[in-house]
């Protein structure tokens, strides 16, 4: 769909807000992308730049009607495809609405995450951040939340990507137990980042991402290496030139 | 009457956006659950309320929003809805009111919107909007 036509903006709120009004807390929107995800490279948008300003202006749009009529900015999601392409650029969106990342850690480095759950908590904003995963995939879970952890300011949600199954782990019980953070996350010689809460404390460590959690009471989860992991690509159609598809 | 009742909308409207802002764990984390296969394993909605404080699901689900809400009146549900695919058709509650709900603009709308655009070219293995799909590295 061509998300820079006011038309398609206009239209587009009117539907969000027919479902909101069945009584949800606020609107999750999917496919709010730096890159087009289309299966040749659209008329309207021959960059991702100008894809990209196409997606500001829905933004803008979008979510400023939808306040206007009684949704919480802040619980306005928007889950942004390609955002390690350009994580600065990306989080600009944060002006308009809350930020997930459906890859949450498994891809891009320590610095590129950290600055998505930073930015993303900004101006009241929330993050939420979904791992790939099954319950048998606790080690790489166990991640997410631990990255989670260091830099939390209190609106970070974390969860796992499974669509139809709740995921629980260990690792989550056990963040629940830590209570709030006593001070900033910090590295410390080895390379590792540590945070203290109320209740015990975090370490993660990102060269081979691992993280464990430690309770006062001695509770403690392993430090488990993650092994890389890769998925494929798909490319749904926006608009062609003629000839193409 | 009118005035009363746009003034509880207003409260509950607040509520509802302050909901996760708990001084329990003001600076801790939060958990959070997608539901929006075709057909999620609901089995559990009970325990999956009370540990999760976010769930995005399908709005078709008022049934189970109204639930998970019973069991912990703070979680937070949203409503999945696609911003770039569309959906062929509409979807009617699951409490029975015969209302219908959608997890994308119908696509026979989108495409009167959007001048120039192609049909979404593929079923989209995204369980909510057609014309999206796979999963992407990002």
């Amino acid at each position: 769909m061509n998300v820079g036509n006011p038309r398609y903006q206009r239209a587009w709120t009117a539907d969000a807000l027919h479902n909101w009004r069945f009584g949800f807390d606020g609107i999750f929107m999917d496919d709010v992308n730096m890159k087009c995800n289309c299966r040749t490279t659209p008329v309207e948008y021959p960059t991702d730049a100008a894809y990209q300003r196409a997606v500001t202006r829905f933004l803008a749009n979008t979510s400023s009607r939808l306040v206007a009529n009684g949704v919480a900015r802040n619980r306005i999601f928007g889950n942004v495809g390609y955002w390690l392409s350009n994580v600065t650029k990306a989080c600009r969106w944060n002006r308009y609405i809350s930020m997930s990342e459906e890859h949450w850690t498994q891809f891009g480095s320590f610095a590129q995450q950290r600055h998505q759950i930073t930015c993303a908590q900004q101006n009241g904003r929330w993050f939420y951040g979904r791992t790939e995963g099954s319950a048998s995939h606790q080690r790489r879970l166990r991640y997410g939340q631990g990255m989670a952890l260091l830099f939390t300011r209190g609106r970070a949600v974390i969860g796992a990507q499974d669509p139809t199954n709740d995921v629980w782990i260990a690792a989550y019980s056990q963040a629940n137990r830590l209570g709030d953070p006593t001070g900033a996350a910090f590295r410390r010689a080895n390379g590792t980042w540590r945070r203290n809460f109320r209740h015990g404390y975090v370490v993660v460590k990102p060269a081979s991402k691992r993280a464990a959690i430690t309770l006062d009471a001695g509770t403690r989860s392993p430090l488990v290496a993650l092994p890389p992991t890769w998925t494929g690509c798909s490319s749904p159609v926006l608009s062609c030139r003629a000839g193409d598809a | 009457m009118k005035r009363f009742v746009l003034s509880a909308l207003v409260v509950a409207q607040l509520v509802g956006a302050l909901a996760l802002e708990r001084p329990a764990a003001a600076a801790g984390i939060h958990h959070g659950r997608l539901a929006n296969s075709s057909r999620p394993n609901w089995s559990d909605l009970v325990e999956s309320a009370r540990r999760q404080d976010l769930f995005v699901v399908n709005p078709w689900w008022v049934r189970k929003k109204a639930k998970i809400k019973a069991t912990r009146p703070t979680d937070q549900v949203i409503a999945y809805f696609n911003a770039a695919g569309c959906k062929p058709d509409t979807t009617p509650l699951d409490d029975g009111s015969g209302r219908r709900g959608q997890s994308a603009m119908p696509c026979s709308e989108a495409n009167g919107t959007s001048a120039g655009s192609c049909t979404p070219a593929r079923p989209g293995s995204s369980p909510a909007a057609s014309g999206r799909g796979g999963t992407v590295r990002r």
